[in-house]
């Protein structure tokens, strides 16, 4: 795989760059590390618990009320494909260019740094935002998922990344204003390049950029609230109209004994994991079909909030009861180790890695996530992969702790 | 009208990628009554087949010969549809390794060798996909974005073929046998012909040996083709007002062409264009700049029925509104002058996405297959159609646009 190439710049700014001479797109992305999740911080000396939805909605702010217009349409009429997003911890500006991709860096670097803070414009932005909220609340997962981080965490106050209409209703200017200064510093941001373009030319132009800036710098740090281990309640559910119902198990996994590498290392092992205990090839999948408790495959994932994992395992299924004690008689026995399978799955791993080259931006996110979830500054590599054991890989799942769970339900109502 | 097409094999060679992609692709006329066969055999195929004959045998055997993924897609155009086996390998030069016998060989017992016993498929998997099928259409028909697209077409849909869907013939579900649907198999696959396409880098005598032994089969591939079904304006507008327990409302509003031609399509797809590209989004800048209130608008041109539909996610109390707002904006595009601006960005965007395509070898193929078959035109082609197309010819087809159908999908409250 191509090398990534970083450059720091003299105010804390990391940029790295991935040089792909085949392809004709650039694709530019600017991510500050502040999200969603990013609610307990100290700034100035002066210690803040803000609610859920602020980063969402700042998101939105710099993008619609900075000085210069709003960027995304301005990108959009230079016809670029450009979007922003938030996510849990990180918030992202991105544009996809042919051409004029100076023209998009400077207009996007330059709203950034620009937001007009004045409560006329934050009452203008929330119109949009509550319909946007009220879109994602026909989505019964999103329901669910809110249930389920208030369910697993006792102390850490998150629900959800948009918040709800109330939080968004409660949002000021001062809120928006503090997390904007703390947060959007270079030395907390990383802007990655990707595709075919000329670096020393982009170089210059990101200096020129942030040479006419003068940003102020505000001590930070963010908060690691003392967490419990333990989940509020084993068993949560939400009424939700639903064609079946639908049960996970929710995994909550103290990520404090990792160092980054291992928790990067811990990030694949789950996918080999999930792979090995229930994806069609193994053997708690084929009786719960055998014995129709499912017609489908088990939804699995991990999502990394705060200093936890948090994996879920589920699925549709009028057998609520079955599926429930089966994922955690699997989870719990971990009998169904297979070295076979294990190396099957490394081959395939290492193969997709690989043919990441095939697409910037199946190169360029998982990159992104190394960074902002485990702070290792390094792609996925082959030789990474390779270095990974079966034996290592089974001592490394047996030693998690698996006895902090919650079951959520999405239920019709009765 | 009888399509014929001579030519069997395709490549689309290109070096820029590290994959290579194979679709075998059946061509084939859609009955309402097949709804249900033509969904359950997919599924039935693409797991399992007579020497692999479980999801986790096959899955290991695709694993040990380096196949990256297979499925089995359905494309529906008219009453016609393109039935497609698909597989995705490396290439010999990213594997290091030359497996491309073996991998054309697993695909095909995957095509031509079903797992069937007693001359159906799988009592036993027939009814699990059975059940997997209406318990997706149950899940889907309570999420709102699923549910109002096909109440959608129901109402524009004067003469059944954009609204032939499963969800309204769930009966048909009930009424497929394993036998029928392997009969459904026999006649549209076993004794079809498919057309072949092949992308990536590959030497071309050695797949076109492999695919000739494997895949091909000597006969001309013929069918009926009917992909045009043009839905004409109702003389008044059918305003449908629907409750619903969503947490959202959604305002559509459905225009059809008079007369509609195959020459109308690149305007009516102009005209979509106008209202929500990224270069123009006219319908973006009056509902949520100016107005703030939608996150969301939207709009889509259905060019084989002649059918142009705006979709804006509001809140309820705002129906009015936005009817009023999406309506001015309509007329805007009559204003030559108005769109004269818009155009030429479309136009600007159009180019910049020739070059943009080429990184994209998903569209790159799908812009070959659409091309042999009939489907489409090529992207190259769409641009030099549009190049060519004027403000004042635009104003003109506007005449053309009836607005139709008005459906308000409305939540059940607010906040």
């Amino acid at each position: 795989m191509s090398k990534i190439e970083k450059v720091t710049l003299d105010n804390g700014l990391d940029i790295y760059f991935y040089l792909d001479k085949k392809r004709h797109s650039v694709f530019f992305q600017h991510i500050t590390k502040f999200g969603g999740a990013t609610k307990d911080f100290i700034s100035n000396g002066k210690t803040y618990h803000i609610q859920d939805g602020i980063a969402h909605i700042l998101e939105h702010y710099i993008v619609e009320e900075n000085k210069y217009g709003n960027f995304l349409k301005l990108l959009g009429e230079a016809q670029m494909s450009t979007n922003a997003s938030t996510h849990l911890d990180m918030t992202r500006f991105y544009f996809s260019a042919v051409e004029n991709v100076e023209f998009g860096i400077r207009t996007l670097l330059k709203g950034i740094y620009a937001p007009l803070f004045d409560e006329e414009r934050l009452t203008r932005i929330k119109g949009p935002i509550y319909q946007e909220l009220r879109g994602r609340s026909n989505n019964k997962f999103y329901g669910l998922n809110m249930k389920t981080y208030d369910t697993i965490f006792n102390h850490f106050k998150f629900r959800s990344v948009g918040g709800t209409l109330e939080e968004v209703e409660r949002t000021t200017i001062d809120d928006l204003k503090l997390c904007f200064e703390t947060f959007y510093q270079p030395s907390n941001q990383f802007i990655v390049v990707g595709g075919n373009f000329n670096k020393d030319e982009i170089l210059e132009i990101i200096k020129d950029e942030y040479n006419k800036l003068d940003i102020k710098k505000i001590d930070f740090e963010v908060l690691k609230l003392e967490e419990t281990d333990e989940v509020n309640n084993e068993y949560h559910e939400i009424e939700f109209p639903t064609g079946e119902n639908y049960l996970e198990v929710n995994y909550k996994i103290n990520l404090d004994k990792y160092t980054n590498d291992e928790a990067l290392k811990l990030d694949f092992y789950f996918n080999f994991f999930f792979k090995m205990f229930f994806s069609i090839t193994s053997p708690l999948y084929n009786k719960l079909v055998k014995e129709e408790i499912i017609t489908d495959g088990l939804s699995c994932g991990i999502s990394k909030v705060n200093n936890y994992i948090v994996a879920s395992m589920g699925t549709h299924t009028s057998k609520m009861d079955r599926l429930k004690d089966e994922i955690i008689k699997t989870v719990k026995e971990l009998k169904d180790f297979d070295e076979e399978k294990f190396e099957l799955d490394k081959k395939q791993v290492i193969l997709s890695i690989i043919l990441r080259e095939e697409n910037i931006g199946s190169t360029v996110m998982p990159f992104v996530n190394n960074i902002v979830m485990y702070n290792c500054d390094y792609p996925d590599s082959v030789e990474q992969v390779m270095s990974y054991t079966y034996d290592d890989f089974v001592k490394t799942i047996k030693e998690i702790d698996f006895s902090n769970y919650s079951v959520g339900v999405i239920k019709n109502k009765e | 009208m009888k399509r014929i097409i001579d030519k069997n094999l395709f490549f689309v060679k290109n070096k820029d990628f590290h994959t290579i992609v194979i679709r075998v692709i059946f061509p084939m006329y859609e009955f309402e009554k097949d709804l249900a066969t033509s969904i359950l055999f997919s599924p039935l195929v693409s797991y399992m087949n007579e020497e692999y004959d479980t999801e986790d045998k096959f899955y290991r055997e695709k694993q040990k010969k380096y196949i990256l993924n297979t499925n089995v897609t359905r494309n529906i155009v008219g009453n016609n549809a393109f039935v497609s086996y698909n597989m995705i390998i490396p290439d010999v030069d990213s594997l290091k390794e030359d497996y491309l016998d073996e991998q054309f060989e697993l695909f095909e017992k995957m095509i031509y060798h079903p797992k069937i016993i007693d001359g159906g498929f799988d009592e036993f998997e027939f009814e699990r996909e059975r059940k997997d099928l209406k318990q997706r259409i149950a899940n889907g028909m309570k999420n709102l974005q699923v549910y109002h697209s096909v109440k959608l077409m129901e109402y524009i849909d004067t003469i059944g073929v954009i609204s032939r869907s499963i969800s309204n013939h769930q009966e048909l579900i009930d009424e497929a046998t394993r036998y029928e649907v392997y009969e459904f198999y026999k006649h549209n696959i076993l004794n079809n012909s498919p057309v072949v396409f092949v992308f990536g880098n590959f030497d071309d005598e050695k797949v076109t040996s492999l695919c000739k032994k494997y895949l091909l089969k000597n006969k001309v591939i013929s069918y009926d083709e009917d992909y045009n079904h043009f839905l004409e304006p109702r003389d008044e507008v059918n305003f449908i007002h629907e409750k619903s327990n969503f947490k959202d409302s959604v305002l559509s509003l459905v225009y059809k062409v008079k007369n509609m031609t195959e020459d109308d399509f690149i305007k009516l797809s102009l005209v979509s264009g106008l209202l929500s590209s990224g270069s123009s989004r006219l319908l973006m800048k009056k509902l949520r700049d100016e107005e703030e209130i939608v996150y969301s608008a939207s709009s889509g041109a259905i060019v084989r029925s002649g059918v142009l539909i705006i979709d804006c996610f509001i809140n309820k109390n705002n129906k009015d509104l936005a009817f009023s707002k999406v309506k001015e904006v309509m007329e805007s595009l009559k204003n030559t002058e108005f769109i004269k601006p818009f155009l030429e960005n479309i136009v600007e965007r159009s180019r910049l996405n020739q070059l943009r395509l080429l990184d994209d070898k998903t569209s790159l193929l799908d812009d070959v297959v659409v091309k042999e078959l009939g489907i489409d035109i090529t992207s190259k082609e769409r641009h030099e159609l549009i190049k060519n197309i004027s403000s004042e010819e635009i104003s003109d087809f506007m005449d053309s646009l009836v607005l139709d159908t008005v459906y308000f999908l409305e939540e059940e409250e607010h906040e």
